[in-house]
């Protein structure tokens, strides 16, 4: 499919625009500056065979349903498709007529491409270009990867395969990996299926619990009882305890009660009324007596007081005036502090009046303006000061424009220069940078490794001083090293021995001889005269103690002594000549002995030196070996490591001649390359640095300092018409402010005449008259205030002096002539004491009538206790007071006994637990009354046993209940089956998610793959054709290699068949390198083949890429259409150059 | 004379309900006492009705379930019947057969179960009526096990309780086979049967009747549950009339997205499907399960968005009402049938691509190695549950919806 007209009327911001291409032209290159239309064509394109999007943005300019796209396209059949389209849903397709036309052919043509399809595939921007030579480097030149990154398509379904694969793996992998959510819930469901377990409640469970329970309520209740009869016990004892004494009391009590029997019956009330009335009796007499002595105190204190009642009489009138004291005293404070107020009030107002000019504050307040008169004078104030402002602004403004535009008028760009050609000079050496850089790289790493060379030869055991002489002597080979080295170690081993041998062989000698030495020693020995000598001492001797034997005892003793001695010493003698007999034998032995050891040292010694012949002549040989080399040898197995070290060093040292070679090809290059960059930099007046580097550097900032130049150059013409309009507006927005100045001066006079002004004030005059005037306000209204304010303190002061002038005359006239303030405290001090007097005197009348009461009624009461006491006596038939008292006295003493004897029947009655006197005397029969606190002890500590014991157990079977209850209530069985059968839908759910995202990554990995299977070969060698076009053949082809995971990968091929990686090429080459698997791609299309359209994609490359570029499009173009949309004045030249067919917009 | 009785089977005491999909707990919280709440409400509807007895055609409890407190909370309900003077008359089914558990439970004495080792007859004088019943020894049942029960007793209603599966499996295992005529032939007036979930009137002369389970454990046994009420007047049954007694509810709305433009308006056909459900749920706390069913473009995309579509279904649940739960929605639509790829593949035709690879064979092979190695980490309960059907299929479709 060719595109051969499209036609514009109307869309966008075309009314009416047709774009032709020619059949035959192999590149269709669409040239329009910025906004004018380009992306608009572009986007008619893919409305014009796909329809137009609901949502248009094209229809800004007109009605959008006459929106109108046309086309003739030519199909690969040749026949020719005329299409006109316009916006809708249906029946889009219209013929010249706008009548709706089948799509059927249209359709057919496009196939399977749709509009995402058409864009992303057919359809190339510069960022899309970018973006998929980075998709290349990512794919890190795997052969599947890197061919699905050249379709937008398949690069959209790897990078989705590689997000299902993330995807499945978060959820799952076969290897436990705690936090996967296939593991989270397979956790969740084993614990639940744990929890599920514990917290079924079996029946066995809850039989045990069962039993337990009630076993443990039976030792409850037998603890229980046995508490019961323990407390009983206990309480046996204490009420023994509590009761024995009393019940002893009880019977002492009747023998007592016996003396009393002579008395009369008196019940116990008439007994103590009779008590009470002596006792009665008695206190009257008493309190009647103090009674009057009280009285006569008082009536003296009465007598004694004096009050002043006409002082009383005006007590309150002096506590008014009293009152009113703390206000006088307030006022007179605050007099003078208020008469200093007003003063300085009407010193501010005449100050003021002075800097308006006015004789004093009472001129002032006169001419006092209004408010609305202050405030137009503020507005013309105002408005005077921002005219000026402006006004002043405005020219400095004008000022500054003019001189800037001035400048830039005078200035000159004549000097910048189009910085293109040498560009273009300089493009080709791009890459020697990078050579430059590996020969100093190179350079320094050879100088390295002959440094290290020399260390390691001189470091050699022998050194060697010249490695290249060394290089060229002959060296002894490894198998004569290798059999010196074994000779060397066999004689070294076969001397060892022998060595071994002498030490041992003269060890033995030496042994034999300190042995026979020895021998020889101890052979100098007693003889068999000496022996028999010693015998003939002994007899003798035995023979003088046989003829003292009849003698003194002492001698006897003594010659006994002296023939043991000499039996001793012949006995010893004895012994030394037999052991001489055998002495002899060993030293006979040792002599032999001795002598073979000796001729042993001598065949060892003799063994020894001819080994030590053997390995000297070795030696010789050794060093004739290395003499050629120059080389004092050492052992020969140090010489065989040696000579491997050497070789090493040898290895080394040819492979850094091979380098050094390389590097002066290398230099020889850039020199070369040195050259044309001096040329540059000679016809621009340069002088050249020596090296390529610098030189090309050089180059390069020129050539920056020359852009730099050139666009300075073009911004500053534009910023010269700028500053000359800048100037116009500043002149005139002065001239605007000067005229509104004038207008405001006219109304100047007027606007400050209220403030004492004349017309000719200036502003500022006319500021500060305006802020006199404000500050009148505040002492005028200061002035007012104290005024009224001193008067009403005075007539106050003067109104209370009268008042207590007129007191003390009344009641105290020696006070008249006091100060107020003295007589009022005088009068209050008096007043207080009369009030004191008074109140003491009442106080003391008031108790008296109370004590005349009280003797009245003491009197009346001893009267009824008098006829009390006589009655008794009658009962009693006492006759005087003392026989009275007496026998009340023994009643008294009767009613005692009885009333402990009736309290200790209460008290058996409360602490005998019920029982009778009969019934505890009883139960106490047994009782031993001393054995009690010991038993109740026992017994005490017995029940509290029982008693701590209680509660345990009842805590335990409440728990055993607790228990059973709680496995009879259940513990939420079924919600840990619920949670489990939570988790197992979760198992699932995250299986079954799992399975899909794993699924489908492994499904888009296999349609990746079969993509590459089916397409590696044609498409690698189409795009290998478009690459060599597109590198200028610094490429020849592509090709496959394998990495070290034996996956294929996708290289470029150099002409020498040197492989290049798609991360060894630069950013140019891969994207060049996309566009060129683009390319084949859209080749190897099965249906219509589609134009390509580029959109911009060659902005970023430089003029050489760009060529090259134009020239794999022109390629592609002779088969299937390309089209690029530019706004690239240079792009679009250099197209044109090429051959392309340029349409402008 | 009139009175009226209940008729209830297949009880499950707390057997867990299906998986809801739901992690909130307060979501779980509303369908956790689903089953026991069910069994308070069979009881208060007794009391209420004033039912002169309650019939149990068996399984009340899980036959594997251990956990002897559910069998004391059921003792318990009983015993609210008991203190009331209400007759209980129970047949042990399969389950029940088979739980260790109810062996030990202690049942108040109003409550009477029948016999196993041969079918009996149990009386209530007063009411004139025979109950002739016989419960599972062990979990399975004589062919024959139908054949034995007692004959009519002339003058008295005569209640056959029976827990089988009748002559058709109706989705559930063959228990005590028996046909509609076999009961017939017996004569009895009521034959309270058990087993099947989904209740039914089988027959009205005479009454065959499953009252279906008490609650609904899975999106399988939707709709209301619960028991019948049964009116008996002067010796013949007038009416039976089903009582929905259930805790919570589930539904299974099918929903058709043919011809929908899009996952919104799919969505919209959930939400009204989801209204009606829980219009019909009588104010219960309801789990849906959503099939989406029917030829259509978005197949694919509804396929990888599923988990999406899913959360959207759930929070327009929650926007009908806070106890109205999407369970899980499935997709089961189909996409429509694409045009035959041409005899030259195109080399821009991923779906081609994605087509031919996944009718390699290789690649089913690859899909059931992954299917045996994620079986292999599963428990071992639920191994036998793990599988996906048509798997090259789905992925493909999986693969072809992401990619939109």
């Amino acid at each position: 499919m060719r595109l051969e007209k499209l036609t514009l009327s109307p869309y966008g911001r075309f009314a009416d625009l047709a774009l032709s291409f020619r059949r035959d032209a192999p590149l269709h290159v669409v040239f329009g500056a910025n906004e004018a239309g380009k992306t608009t064509a572009l986007s008619a394109l893919g409305d014009l065979l796909f329809g137009f999007p609901v949502q248009t943005t094209y229809g800004f300019r007109h009605d959008q349903k006459l929106l109108r796209i046309g086309g003739a396209i030519r199909l690969a059949d040749g026949s020719l498709l005329e299409l006109r389209r316009r916006k809708g849903n249906l029946n889009t397709l219209l013929d010249a007529d706008d009548k709706p036309v089948s799509d059927v052919a249209l359709l057919t043509a496009l196939g399977a491409v749709d509009r995402r399809i058409f864009e992303s595939e057919f359809g190339l921007t510069a960022r899309a270009l970018r973006e998929g030579g980075s998709a290349l480097l990512r794919a890190g030149g795997g052969l599947a990867e890197t061919i699905a990154a050249s379709s937008a398509s398949l690069s959209a379904l790897s990078k989705l395969r590689e997000t299902l694969q993330s995807d499945a793996d978060k959820l799952f992998t076969s290897r436990k990996v705690a936090g996967k959510d296939f593991y989270v819930a397979l956790d969740a469901y084993e614990a639940a299926d744990r929890k599920l377990r514990e917290a079924t409640v079996t029946a066995d469970a809850l039989k045990a619990t069962n039993e337990k329970w009630r076993a443990l309520s039976l030792k409850e209740a037998e603890l229980k009882s046995d508490y019961e009869v323990a407390t009983r016990h206990l309480a046996k004892l204490q009420r023994a305890e509590r009761t024995h004494r009393k019940l002893k009391r009880l019977a002492v009590l009747s023998d007592e009660l016996a003396a009393f029997v002579d008395l009369p019956c008196v019940d116990a009330a008439s007994l103590e009324a009779w008590a009470a009335a002596q006792r009665e009796d008695r206190e009257i007499a008493a309190r009647l007596s103090q009674l009057a002595a009280e009285t006569a105190t008082a009536d003296a204190e009465i007598v004694a007081l004096q009050v002043d009642e006409a002082l009383l009489e005006e007590g309150a009138a002096i506590d008014g005036l009293s009152q009113g004291l703390s206000a006088v005293r307030k006022a007179r404070e605050d007099l003078p502090r208020r008469l200093e107020a007003r003063h300085q009030a009407v010193a501010q107002l005449d100050e003021i009046g002075r800097r308006l000019g006015l004789p004093g504050h009472a001129a002032l307040l006169d001419r006092q303006p209004s408010d609305a008169e202050l405030a137009r004078a503020r507005t013309a104030i105002d408005a005077r000061k921002r005219a000026d402002e402006r006004l002043e602004l405005a020219r400095g403004e004008a000022e500054r424009r003019r001189v800037d535009s001035e400048r830039l008028l005078a200035a000159s760009f004549a000097a910048a220069r189009d910085p293109e050609p040498l560009s273009r000079r300089l493009a080709p050496l791009a890459d020697h940078l990078a050579d430059a850089d590996r020969l100093r790289r190179e350079r320094t790493a050879v100088e390295a490794e002959a440094r290290t060379l020399a260390e390691g030869a001189v470091r050699l055991d022998p050194p060697v001083a010249d490695l290249d002489a060394l290089a060229r002597a002959p060296l002894p080979d490894a198998v004569t090293l290798a059999r010196a080295a074994r000779r060397e170690a066999e004689l070294a081993e076969a001397l060892r021995a022998a060595q071994r041998d002498v030490t041992e062989a003269r060890r033995d000698a030496e042994t034999a001889e300190r042995a026979l030495r020895t021998y020889e020693r101890d052979a100098v020995g007693a003889t068999r005269a000496d022996w028999l000598y010693a015998r003939e001492r002994r007899d003798r001797a035995f023979d003088q103690l046989g003829l003292l034997l009849d003698g003194e005892a002492a001698e006897r003793r003594e010659r006994f002594e002296d023939a043991r001695a000499l039996v001793a010493a012949a006995d010893a003698l004895g012994d030394s000549v037999v052991a001489d007999t055998e002495r002899a034998a060993r030293l006979q032995t040792a002599r032999e002995d001795c002598s073979a050891r000796r001729e042993n040292l001598a065949r060892a010694e003799a063994n020894s030196a001819r080994l030590e012949a053997e390995r000297a002549t070795a030696a010789d040989e050794a060093r004739a070996l290395w003499a050629p080399a120059d080389v004092a040898p050492r052992s020969a197995e140090a010489m065989a490591r040696w000579a491997e070290r050497a070789g090493a060093l040898l290895q080394r040292r040819d492979a850094l001649t091979t380098r050094r070679a390389e590097a002066a090809a290398l230099a020889e290059k850039l020199a070369a390359a040195r050259e044309v960059v001096a040329r540059a930099l000679a016809d621009l007046g340069r002088s050249s640095p020596e090296s390529f580097e610098a030189a090309y550097r050089e180059a390069q900032a020129e050539r920056e300092a020359m852009t730099q130049a050139w666009i300075a150059a073009r911004e500053a013409m534009g910023a010269r018409e700028s500053a000359a309009r800048a100037a116009e507006d500043a002149a005139g927005e002065a001239a605007r402010w000067l005229d509104a100045s004038r207008v405001l001066l006219a109304d100047w006079p007027a606007a400050v005449a209220p403030l004492a002004l004349g017309a000719e004030a200036t502003v500022e005059a006319a500021e500060a008259a305006l802020e006199a005037w404000r500050a009148v306000a505040s002492p005028r209204q200061a002035m007012g205030r104290e005024g009224r304010s001193i008067e009403g303190i005075e007539g106050d002061l003067q109104s209370f002096a009268a008042s207590v002038a007129a007191m003390a005359a009344k009641v105290a006239p020696e006070l008249s002539a006091a100060r107020p303030e003295e007589a009022l405290k005088q009068l209050g001090e008096r007043l207080a004491r009369a009030r004191a007097a008074q109140q003491s005197r009442a106080q003391l009348l008031k108790t008296a009538a109370q004590r005349a009461a009280r003797q009245r009624a003491e009197n009346l009461r001893r009267e009824s206790v008098v006829a009390t006491l006589a009655a008794a006596a009658a009962r009693l038939s006492a006759s005087d007071p003392g026989a009275l008292a007496l026998a009340l006295e023994r009643l008294q003493n009767r009613r005692t006994l009885e009333d402990e004897r009736a309290q200790l029947a209460r008290d058996i009655a409360e602490i005998g637990d019920g029982l009778d006197e009969a019934a505890l005397g009883a139960e106490q029969g047994e009782l031993d009354p001393s054995l009690l606190p010991g038993e109740i002890e026992l017994a005490r500590a017995r029940q509290a046993e029982l008693w701590q014991a209680i509660p345990e157990a009842a805590r335990v079977v409440r728990d055993a209940q607790a228990a059973h209850d709680g496995l009879a209530q259940g513990r939420d069985a079924a919600g840990a089956a619920r949670e489990r059968n939570e988790a197992r839908g979760a198992i699932l759910d995250v299986a079954e998610r799992w399975f899909l995202r794993q699924a489908a990554a492994r499904l888009a990995g296999r349609a990746i793959e079969r993509h590459r299977a089916a397409a590696q070969d044609p498409l690698i060698a189409r795009a290998g054709e478009l690459f060599r076009v597109a590198t200028a053949e610094s490429f020849q082809r592509l090709g496959t290699d394998y990495d070290d995971a034996d996956r294929p990968t996708l290289v470029a091929l150099r002409a020498d068949g040197e492989k290049v990686k798609v991360e060894g090429l630069s950013e140019g080459a891969r994207d060049q390198l996309f566009l060129a698997l683009r390319l084949a791609l859209l080749e190897r299309r099965a249906g219509e083949a589609l134009p390509f359209v580029g959109d911009d994609i060659l902005a970023s490359f430089d003029d050489s890429r760009t060529r090259m570029t134009l020239a794999l499009l022109a390629d592609f173009g002779r088969a299937r259409q390309a089209i690029l949309f530019t706004h690239h004045r240079h792009v679009a030249n250099l197209a044109a150059a090429a051959g392309a067919d340029v349409l402008e917009l | 004379m009139r009175f009226t009785f209940l008729h209830a089977a297949d009880l499950h005491i707390d057997s867990p309900l299906e998986s809801l999909g739901a992690k909130d707990p307060a979501v779980a919280a509303l369908f956790a006492r689903a089953g026991r709440a069910a069994v308070e409400a069979l009881v208060a509807e007794t009391l209420a009705s004033d039912a002169k007895f309650l019939l149990i055609a068996g399984d009340i409890f899980d036959g594997d379930w251990k956990d002897v407190s559910t069998g004391l909370f059921f003792v318990r309900q009983l015993g609210e019947l008991s203190r009331r003077g209400i007759p209980v008359f129970i047949v042990r089914g399969n389950h029940d057969a088979d739980s260790v558990m109810s062996r030990a439970l202690d049942y108040p004495q109003s409550v009477r179960t029948f016999a196993s080792a041969r079918a009996e007859t149990k009386l209530l004088e007063d009411l004139r009526v025979a109950l002739h019943g016989r419960s599972f020894a062990h979990k399975g049942a004589a062919d024959d096990f139908a054949q034995t029960y007692p004959a009519r007793r002339e003058g008295w209603l005569n209640i056959g309780v029976l827990h089988t599966s009748l002559a058709g499996a109706r989705g559930h295992e063959p228990y005590a086979p028996c046909t509609l005529s076999d009961l017939a032939r017996y004569g009895y007036d009521y034959w309270a049967l058990g087993h099947i979930h989904a209740a039914e009137i089988v027959a009205r002369d005479p009454w065959v009747v499953y009252p279906g389970n008490l609650q609904g454990r899975s999106p399988r046994e939707t709709g209301a549950k619960g028991a019948m009420r049964v009116s008996v007047e002067d010796g013949r049954i007038v009416a039976v009339e089903p009582v929905a007694l259930d805790g919570a509810r589930w539904a299974h709305e099918v929903v058709d997205v043919s011809g929908v433009a899009d996952e919104r308006e799919a969505l919209g056909r959930i939400g009204d499907a989801l209204s009606r459900a829980h219009a019909a749920a009588d104010g219960r706390p309801l789990a849906t399960r959503v099939s989406l069913v029917g030829e259509t473009r978005l197949h694919g995309r509804l396929l990888a968005h599923r988990e999406t579509l899913e959360a959207d279904a759930r929070a327009r649940g929650f926007e009908i009402a806070g106890d109205c739960w999407v369970e899980r929605v499935k997709i089961a639509t189909r996409a429509p049938p694409e045009p035959a790829h041409a005899a030259e593949p195109d080399a821009l035709d991923v779906g081609a691509l994605i087509d031919e690879a996944a009718a390699d064979p290789e690649f089913a092979a690859a899909l059931a190695t992954m299917q045996r190695t994620l079986a292999e980490k599963l428990p071992g309960a639920l191994r036998g549950e793990w599988r996906i059907d048509h798997a090259a299929a789905l992925a493909r479709d999986f693969l072809k919806g992401e990619r939109e």
